[in-house]
């Protein structure tokens, strides 16, 4: 029992941390696998989810969880202008995937800077989602922890259903998979190029949202966030929903343990690490198809 | 239905189509014959809306759709039945069929037009839930032309279906054609260099090369010895 209890609890944080990371990353390799583009600008909006929420909540003093859904609501239009107005026009250019690397790089450091300059850059917290503590004998969970692994475990279902079950969904899949095939069925690419990028927004924003209240909202965080959805994309194999899922929920685990063994120091070497030793032997991460 | 009016379509620097014109008429198969290189399938990329003409116009029930995007045209009731046949393979022969009603108009038939296609190729139905790449080269044929079905088009250009297969089956692919034409009413622009095949089951014939339309003529009287001797070798 005295070792059992914080293995428990370890590996509950890293189910957890591992569905905090896979939506946090799901919407970066959405637009991976259907646009092909690499969008450095995942972790601004992700930033920008923690920053709507902190905003709402303490200026407009709005319940947690109308602000969560108003700063979905506002982010998801928000990635589709960005598709419309940025992207849109240079697909039909030459040299399409460089000039987006530009584009979401130039992006990013607009979206940090105007938050630097509209919210302020000092440390914002968000209030936990609900106090309060969960016994069950000698293991404890918080009521927040539940309710965030509640949502992470419903957005990702709700993703999957939609990939799977829907025509839109199914067609995103085709694209990926063919986009000239996908062009002679009919499906209109830029709609749903547009209509990814917005998704993935809203995606990007909600792991913002419910990830504030664990750390600090500051600056720096769409940077760190992104470092850690690339890896996790990476790892998973790029475009792949399954690899990003399994990565995240992998290096998720192996966070908890080595924070909990080693100390949060060792995280970073750790995935790389790990990281590397994947791509020796497969280089296209555990479940990358592109070519 | 169709009358394409002195198209040029460049492929990068190279000059694909020049000049050509044409028209297809309401319920015909309509074939286009010639050695691979000379702009045969370039053309069918034109009238579909996946390579658009640089000059001249294309008309589609006497409206004009030249300018309009691929999604549009396929709206219009015109589908690419490609060569390279772009399934997507990790989705199954149901899901690959049900993309092929992915437009509005053919959204709403697409059980019927299922049934249809399971009806023309029984195969398709007994493998609907196996993802594509597993099909054989035969199997994917009809799938491309199955989900070309499902788009409830009136015209169908179908590219090269008998690349690759086995002499049996070649004569399958040319018979279901024939038969999609005759029981659905459909349009059928063909372009093929199985010479005798492709005349038996079409009503007029284009030979290309060097991307002009060199001559025409109803295809009993296109000689398939002129043709594969003189544009074919």
């Amino acid at each position: 029992m005295q070792i059992l209890v914080p293995l428990i609890n370890v590996i509950i944080s890293g189910l957890i941390l591992g569905s905090l990371y896979a939506v946090m990353s799901m919407g970066l390799t959405l637009i991976y696998g259907i646009g092909r583009i690499f969008n450095f600008a995942h972790g601004a909006f992700i930033l920008w989810g923690g920053y709507f929420t902190w905003f709402l909540c303490t200026k407009f003093h709005l319940n947690y969880g109308v602000s969560v859904v108003l700063g979905i609501l506002i982010l998801f239009p928000v990635g589709w202008v960005v598709d419309r107005l940025l992207l849109y026009p240079l697909r039909r250019k030459p040299n399409f995937e460089i000039n987006a690397v530009i584009v979401t790089l130039g992006l990013a450091i607009l979206l940090g800077n105007a938050g630097d300059v509209i919210f302020g850059t000092r440390f914002k917290t968000i209030d936990q989602l609900t106090e309060g503590l969960l016994r069950m004998g000698r293991f404890t969970i918080t009521h927040h922890d539940i309710a965030t692994l509640v949502i992470t475990v419903a957005i990702l279902l709700f993703l999957e259903l939609f990939l799977r079950k829907t025509t839109l969904g199914t067609a995103m899949r085709a694209i990926s998979q063919d986009p000239v095939g996908a062009k002679i069925v009919g499906i209109n690419l830029d709609r749903l190029f547009a209509f990814t990028f917005a998704l993935a927004a809203a995606l990007g924003g909600i792991s913002g949202v419910l990830i504030a209240p664990r750390f600090f909202i500051t600056p720096a965080v769409g940077w760190e966030t992104l470092f850690k959805a690339v890896i996790i994309v990476i790892f998973g194999g790029l475009g792949s929903v399954k690899g990003t899922l399994i990565g995240a929920f992998i290096l998720g685990m192996l966070e908890a343990f080595i924070s909990m063994y080693l100390g949060m120091f060792w995280v970073s070497p750790m995935w790389f690490i790990l990281l590397i030793i994947v791509l020796f032997i497969k280089p296209r991460g555990l479940f990358g198809t592109w070519a | 239905m169709l009358e394409v009016h002195k198209i040029n379509t460049f492929y990068g620097e190279v000059h694909a189509l020049k000049d050509v014109s044409f028209t297809v008429e309401d319920g015909e198969v309509v074939a286009f014959l010639g050695a691979n290189g000379h702009g045969k399938s370039t053309l069918l990329k034109t009238v579909c809306g996946l390579l658009p003409p640089s000059t001249g116009h294309i008309e589609f029930n006497g409206r004009r759709i030249n300018h309009l995007p691929m999604h549009k045209i396929v709206e219009r009731g015109i589908v690419y039945v490609p060569e390279e046949k772009h399934l997507f393979p990790d989705l199954t022969v149901r899901e690959n069929l049900l993309m092929g009603a992915y437009i509005a108009r053919a959204r709403k038939e697409r059980e019927k037009n299922c049934e249809m296609v399971f009806e023309l190729f029984p195969v398709l139905e007994k493998r609907q839930n196996q993802i594509a790449s597993t099909l054989s080269g035969g199997e994917r044929q009809m799938l491309t032309i199955g989900r070309g079905l499902m788009s409830s088009a009136q015209l169908m250009a179908i590219d090269e279906p008998s690349v690759g297969l086995a002499p049996r089956l070649k004569m399958e692919v040319f018979d279901k054609i024939k038969e999609i034409n005759e029981q659905q009413g459909l349009t059928i622009i063909l372009v093929e260099q199985e010479v005798e095949s492709t005349l038996a089951i079409s009503d007029r014939g284009y030979v290309m090369k060097d991307g002009r339309i060199v001559f025409e003529d109803k295809s009993n009287n296109l000689s398939i010895d002129v043709i594969q001797k003189q544009y074919l070798a």
